[in-house]
Parts: C-alpha cells; structure tokens; sequence
C-alpha cells in the first residue's frame, strides 16, 4: 500500500463520504443495463484516485473521478454490448430499485405519484442516448457547471449546452403527460 | 425579447447563465407571454423532478472494501494468465493492421540474470532503476532499445517531454501514445521466429506479474484503455540465459486525443528475485 501524507489520506477519507453517494448514482444511471455494478466502478474510481493522489490536486478530485468513473463506465458499457446475448446477466429487479426516496409529502397519494413520476423519469433518462444521458446527469442531476462538464467529458462547452438542450427536450416529451397534467 | 428568443434561450435561462440583463428579460418576457411561462414550468418541473430523483446510496462497507482493495492491490478476474493468446497470432493480427483498433502496450520486465553476477534480491521491485545497456547484442535488450528509440523519437517529433534514457523512466512518464511501436514488434516476430526467445511465465514470477498487471490495469483506466481487453496478455521469456522477460499487452478503447488513433505504448521494466 502506497504511504501517503496523513492530512492527504484524511482528505481522501473525506471524499469518500461526500462523493461515493453522487458517484454511485451518477452510475447506476449511466450502467443501465448492469446497475449492479455502480458501486465496483466507483470503488473503481477511488482506488485510481488514490494511486493518483499526489498527481490529482485536490480540489481537481470531484471532476477527476466524474471523469474517471464516466470512462469505467463507459467502458463497461462497451463490453455489455460486445458480451454474447446469451452472456448477459440481466439485473434484479431488485438491483435496478435505488434507495427509496425521501418524499416530502406524508399524503400517501402524493407520494405514490411522486415515485410514479421518478419511475418514469428514470426509464426516460435511460433511454436517452448515452452522450445526452451523462451531460444530463452531470449537470442536472449531480450539479456541475456547464464548464465542469466540457472538462470531465472533454468536450467543447457549446456541445455541454447543445447536448443539453436535446436530453431536455426529448425528456419533456417523454414525461409530457405528467406535464400536461400537471400544467 | 421575443418568444423565438426566450424560447432559444430557456436553458440558459433555466440555468441562470444568462447576463443578468437578459435574464431580467426573460422574466419580463415569461411573465407576459403564457405560452412561453408554461415551457418554462415544464422545464423547471423537469429539473426539479430530477433533482429529486433517489440517490444510490454506498454499501456500509464501501470504505472497508475500498481499503482492502488497496491493500491487496486491484483484484482482477481469476485466470487472466491462463488462457494466453498465442503471439503469433497477434503479431499476425497486427501484420494484418486489425490493431488500427487496439492499443498495443510493450513492456520490458527485466528479472535477475542468474549468470551475472549478484544483485540485490531482498525485494522485488518494478520499474526500477537498471544500468544502460552496454551492448545492443543481447536480442532482448536490443528489442527494449530500439523501443525506446522509436518513443524518444516519437516523442521529439511530437515537440513531447521525453526521457532518453530509458532507465530514467517512471511510473508516471511510462506511458505514451505512439506510432512507432511497430518496427520493435517486427523485431521482437523476428526474434521469436528466429527462436531466441520463448513464451511463458510460472510459478513466483506468474504471481507478481499477476500483482503487476493489477496495478497496470488501475493505470490502463485512468488513462481509458478498455479492461477488457487489456486483460489478454502474452509472456515472452528469452530462451537462454533469462536475463530478461518482454511482455506485450494488448489493450482497446483508448483513443488519442490528438491523432483520435487507439495506439498506445508503454515500456516497463524491474527485476525480480531469481527462482
């Protein structure tokens, strides 16, 4: 095991707990067709931060293992695709549920339509292709800037917003009843 | 602002990185136009659907898996050295320019040389420092020199940071995108068909080159060589005199920013402790 100084160990311990949460969903949503292998990819991510410690500044880490984890993920994306059929280990369904959310409505009915309505975002969000999917998700979901975007993926700013701009619209579309409704 | 402009505009607007002018414009508009608010409802919905949507949570043990993973250094799947692929046939793949689409990685493991004489053997150590070769006449060092000839040249032409001494290289400074890997596989098919060297790897070398791999393979992600492919792999061992073992590593995905080709090429060396 690489010795590292204490104070930069502490401050890795420290990203585990603030990043393994939103890394992990960030994930699960890009590995949709093998959710279960979100948390391996993230520890995947971690453990190449750490063999990476002195090389990454630390305020660089976040969008270093957004970066990172994008790339495993990616990857394993590839390999599911090139698996034979017959290979592929479709995930429980009980492994494609996240944690349940934290509703905060206590009236019964709404919650179910909340989670209705994150069912459905869901399966909308994994069908998008995947280079609307990740803009998305980074941006919408887990925050980045437009330009933090652009460097974790390494691409022009102008895409981060164009490829935005599509995932929007193509995910009003699919959640066009529930905002038809609710309009 | 007009409705085909609030309407180019609603991302930025949503976001709010839009000039703060144009952002009260907006607004302005929004609140005047209903057809334009109503999109703007729907957008913010969707956001704010989204910003709801559940977290995955980590296992409890995310930290103590983590740690020991680090500890043992990074698992790969079992009987990644098992099932070698002849070199031959890569070689032949690669003659055949079917690597246009994989990353060719070439390593250069130097182990202890049992007839030259005593080294220090109290542990094992990669990538270490090792004396320049004297002579290009042993076929294995020759191959690892005109390797590294063709990176420093690479490397130079590309107005790259290069090493020129090879022993001088690092785990940080090993790994290069390349196109001059080719004229040292050609030599290396020269010298396998020439019967200098041989395949194969066993016992306490097979494990620390298991250990090995691990970290490469940590390494390989980072820099977005595909796993997958990464964890076929062939040994070469030189014949007579065992003064040195080459393996070549055969990986995919990774993509040149530059060039946008797959190649990449990386030299590695150490020693072990002799059997």
């Amino acid at each position: 095991m690489t010795e590292h100084d204490p104070l930069l160990l502490s401050a890795y311990h420290k990203a585990i707990q603030e990043y393994s949460e939103p890394l992990k969903s960030f994930a699960a949503r890009m590995l949709t067709e093998e959710p279960e292998y979100a948390e391996d990819v993230t520890q995947d991510a971690f453990l190449a931060l750490y063999r990476h410690l002195h090389a990454v500044p630390e305020h660089a880490w976040r969008p270093w293992l957004f970066r990172v984890l994008r790339n495993l993920c990616l990857d394993r994306i590839r390999r599911w695709k090139h698996k034979p059929r017959a290979f592929r280990t479709m995930a429980d369904e009980e492994n494609r549920d996240p944690t349940p959310p934290d509703l905060a409505s206590s009236d019964p009915a709404a919650q179910a339509e909340v989670k209705e309505i994150h069912k459905d975002l869901e399966l909308a969000i994994a069908e998008l292709p995947e280079k609307f999917r990740e803009v998305f998700l980074l941006c919408e979901r887990e925050g980045h800037s437009y330009e933090q975007v652009a460097s974790i993926l390494d691409i022009p700013l102008k895409t981060v917003s164009t490829r935005l701009y599509r995932a929007r619209q193509r995910l009003l579309k699919s959640m066009s009843k529930y905002l038809e409704v609710s309009s | 602002m007009n409705c085909q402009h609030a309407q180019k505009e609603m991302g930025s607007a949503l976001d709010r990185r839009l000039p703060q002018s144009e952002q009260r414009a907006f607004q302005e508009h929004i609140l005047a136009c209903k057809p334009c608010r109503l999109e703007f409802d729907r957008h913010k919905k969707l956001q704010t659907w989204t910003q709801s949507l559940p977290s995955h949570k980590p296992s409890s043990d995310f930290s103590q898996r983590l740690f020991g993973r680090i500890q043992s250094g990074e698992g790969s799947p079992e009987g990644i050295l098992l099932q070698p692929v002849p070199i031959t046939r890569k070689l032949s793949i690669f003659a055949a320019g079917a690597v246009t689409a994989a990353a060719l990685m070439l390593g250069a493991f130097l182990i202890q040389d049992t007839l030259r004489g005593p080294r220090d053997d109290s542990s094992i150590t990669f990538l270490q420092t090792q004396p320049t070769p004297t002579s290009v006449s042993d076929p294995v060092r020759r191959a690892e020199f005109e390797l590294n000839n063709a990176l420093v040249g690479y490397e130079t032409a590309q107005g790259l940071q290069t090493v020129p001494d090879p022993n001088q290289r690092t785990f940080d400074n090993i790994i290069h995108r390349g196109k001059s890997i080719e004229d040292s596989l050609s030599l290396l098919a020269e010298l396998i068909q020439a019967g200098e060297i041989r395949i194969g790897l066993e016992g306490q070398q097979s494990l620390e080159f298991q250990q090995h791999m691990d970290r490469l393979r940590v390494q390989a992600r980072v820099m977005q060589w595909a796993p997958s492919d990464w964890l076929q792999q062939q040994v070469v061992e030189r014949q007579q005199g065992s003064s040195a073992v080459m393996f070549i590593l055969e990986a995919g995905g990774g993509r040149d920013p530059a060039t946008k080709t797959m190649r990449h090429i990386l030299i590695l060396r150490g020693k072990t402790k002799s059997q």
